[in-house]
């Protein structure tokens, strides 16, 4: 019995050389990750990672865009080169590293910028992981070819919309309220005063929506805010020479101080540790992808 | 030059959810253009395109001489006004309006003089050191305007502005913004669902549905001569009458059936008329086009009816009528008498209607 919230690992056996090129799936893997906790990658040529979000939120970077994945929720990345996973809460993902040209060919048409997102897509990423780790278990090593048969079929999934009868992750969808608050935090983080604002927004008490926000999305709406704060600071601190101050500001943190110290605290380094660390190629493609515009 | 021209643009989202099919659309420079139309029709999506917030899927977009389709939303010379006005809680009137700048390195008396510049043209002058939250729904819409000033843009996209405010406040926001352009002489891309909004702002009107353009034109271009039952229903309020009518030949012309009576159509009709005879079409005739007596008989080409509803608005009367299983509204003069009960005597007047195809919803005649 596979518990499909404790970390595993697959690692299938090479494929059939008939198939090797076309379709491979290289590892499959459940990943709790702490609060802040973080996982990289790296999806090179001919190499896509699908991220899927079982319990908790997460967001996915890559140097062309940022993604938050609720439970449920699903996000392909082809040759995106380093990608990050970041928990925003306490989560459990599962992510599948496929090689070969289908991947790419299936996903081209819904991909933007390296990535499609499949807002119900992790029912069919769980039915994979899990059907691999339990063949594993029972006949390791597990045949090369027969996983990337269950590749396809969690491709075609993705693509087609869930098995019929397949089992529904927990708390996937999200009620109209949290969606309205999401939709509104997404769009509008920087300039948000706070909870009382979103929920005077939403017409709701701000109890009654830090309660049903949190109960759906594993983490807190304030958290939230805070996080997307710092995920769009580390993309300015990615562009070329910004001032911290800037940044802080320019994400919605009311100085540079508290905004360094809400850093350290999700990044373990300082706002300047961090863009010291990002190579130079990396900074310009950054910077065109600055959302907000005044 | 900031003219901006769109060719064979289309927008596509993951899972082939076509937005905006194919558009072609050129913005003079220094016009004030509306784009209008239900939600979901795509206008949006256009001015983000224009922004750069949305990537173009397929065609070009050019803002002068220069294609944009991969350049920066902030090398892109344009500035945007947003309906949630998007101000730094934390920061003064002042610093909101100024932050554009103090990120390009403006010196620091050139940033204070545009803003007291900007704030003097906005009467915001008095309110530089207030936080958003001390401002009332005008005032920061009015703050928004200003930090887009500032930037000297060649270009203003403004999505929705005055969505979030009254109507009261509305209507002096519209002048306001009016004067703007005027003041600025820039080129401005305005998005609205309201169609007040559009008939009193622009030097042209957009009207978009399903993401394709249905008439590009003045508004009083629009108004009067609308190119499809779509535009004709969505410009002018109260909303134009619609009914079925049949093409009927009457002596050397034509006339509408409509509602028990004929209707003689103007002689400039005759020839777009003609291969109608004899089939249904739909007659649309705004309610300020229908003269409403509240006494005497109706005569050859009257209709009489009773009124179901009479608003009096002060200046006019708004009547509400059913006639043959049409409702109409019509515009009348406040001296008009008859309420609700009472009878009315309506006659068309023939050179204000506008004739539709049924199927396929075109413009015949007008």
């Amino acid at each position: 019995m596979i518990d499909p919230a404790k970390a595993c690992e697959v690692r299938p056996t090479a494929p059939d050389p008939a198939v090797d090129g076309l379709l491979t799936l290289s590892s499959a893997r459940i990943l709790p990750l702490p609060s802040g906790g973080m996982y990289s990658g790296y999806a090179g040529d001919l190499s896509c990672w699908v991220v899927a979000v079982m319990e908790g939120a997460v967001t996915a970077v890559s140097h062309a865009r940022s993604d938050v994945l609720a439970p449920g929720q699903a996000l392909a990345l082809w040759q995106c080169g380093t990608f990050t996973v970041q928990s925003v809460g306490d989560s459990v993902c599962m992510l599948v590293q496929l090689g070969g040209e289908l991947p790419g060919r299936l996903l081209e048409r819904r991909m933007t910028d390296g990535a499609a997102f499949f807002p119900r897509g992790g029912a069919a990423v769980r039915e994979a992981v899990l059907s691999l780790a339990v063949l594993e278990e029972e006949s390791a090593p597990l045949n090369g070819t027969t996983a990337g048969a269950y590749a396809y079929t969690m491709l075609s999934h993705l693509l087609l919309g869930p098995a019929s009868g397949g089992e529904e992750p927990a708390g996937q969808a999200l009620t109209p309220l949290v969606e309205a608050a999401v939709g509104i935090i997404q769009a509008e983080f920087p300039f948000l005063e706070g909870l009382d604002e979103l929920a005077e927004r939403l017409e709701v008490s701000k109890a009654h929506l830090i309660r049903t926000f949190t109960r759906q999305t594993g983490v807190s709406p304030g958290r939230y805010i805070t996080h997307l704060r710092l995920e769009y600071a580390k993309l300015l601190l990615r562009g070329e020479d910004p001032s911290i101050t800037y940044v802080a500001e320019a994400s919605g943190f009311a100085n540079a101080n508290y905004f360094a110290k809400a850093f350290r605290r999700e990044t373990g380094m300082s706002p300047s540790e961090y863009m010291e660390s990002i190579p130079q190629q990396d900074r310009k493609a950054a910077s065109k992808r600055e959302p907000f515009l005044w | 030059m900031a003219s901006i021209t769109f060719k064979h643009v289309n927008k596509t989202y993951p899972g082939n959810v076509t937005v905006v099919p194919d558009l072609n659309l050129e913005i003079q420079d220094k016009e004030f253009v509306i784009l209008v139309g239900p939600s979901g029709c795509g206008k949006s999506t256009t001015l983000r395109m224009i922004a750069g917030l949305e990537d173009i899927t397929g065609g070009e977009l050019y803002i002068g001489d220069r294609l944009v389709n991969d350049v920066a939303p902030k090398d892109r010379d344009i500035a945007m006004v947003f309906q949630n006005y998007a101000l730094y809680p934390h920061m003064t009137v002042y610093k909101n309006i100024a932050f554009g700048l103090i990120q390009k390195k403006v010196p620091k008396d050139e940033i204070d003089r545009r803003v007291h510049e900007a704030a003097r043209a906005l009467d915001l002058e008095h309110l530089l050191n207030r936080k958003p939250k001390a401002l009332s729904g005008g005032q920061r819409q009015r703050v928004s305007l200003g930090r887009a000033m500032v930037r000297n843009p060649s270009v203003f996209l403004l999505d929705e502005p005055l969505s979030n405010l009254d109507a009261k406040l509305r209507t002096a926001m519209r002048a306001e913004i009016s004067r703007l352009h005027k003041r600025l002489q820039t080129t401005f891309v305005y998005v609205t669902h309201d169609q007040t909004e559009a008939m009193t702002m622009g030097d042209r009107i957009v009207v978009m549905k399903d993401g394709v353009i249905q008439q590009n034109d003045a508004p009083q271009v629009l108004y009067d001569y609308p190119c499809n039952l779509f535009v004709a229903g969505f410009i002018g309020s109260p909303q134009m009458n619609f009914l079925d009518a049949v093409i009927v030949k009457q002596g050397e012309g034509y006339a509408a059936q409509v509602c028990g009576t004929a209707v003689a159509l103007p002689q400039r009709m005759n020839e777009a008329v003609a291969p109608y005879e004899g089939k249904t079409v739909v007659l649309g005739i705004r309610p300020e086009d229908i003269i409403a007596a509240d006494s005497g008989e109706a005569g050859p080409g009257s209709i009489a009816t009773t009124v179901e509803i009479a608003e009096l608005m002060g200046a006019e009367i708004s009547l509400h009528v059913e006639c043959q299983g049409n409702r109409l509204v019509i515009r009348t003069e406040p001296t008009f008498k008859g309420r609700e009960g009472d009878p009315a005597v309506l006659t068309f007047k023939s050179e204000k209607i506008h004739l539709f195809d049924k199927e396929t919803e075109q413009a015949i005649a007008h």
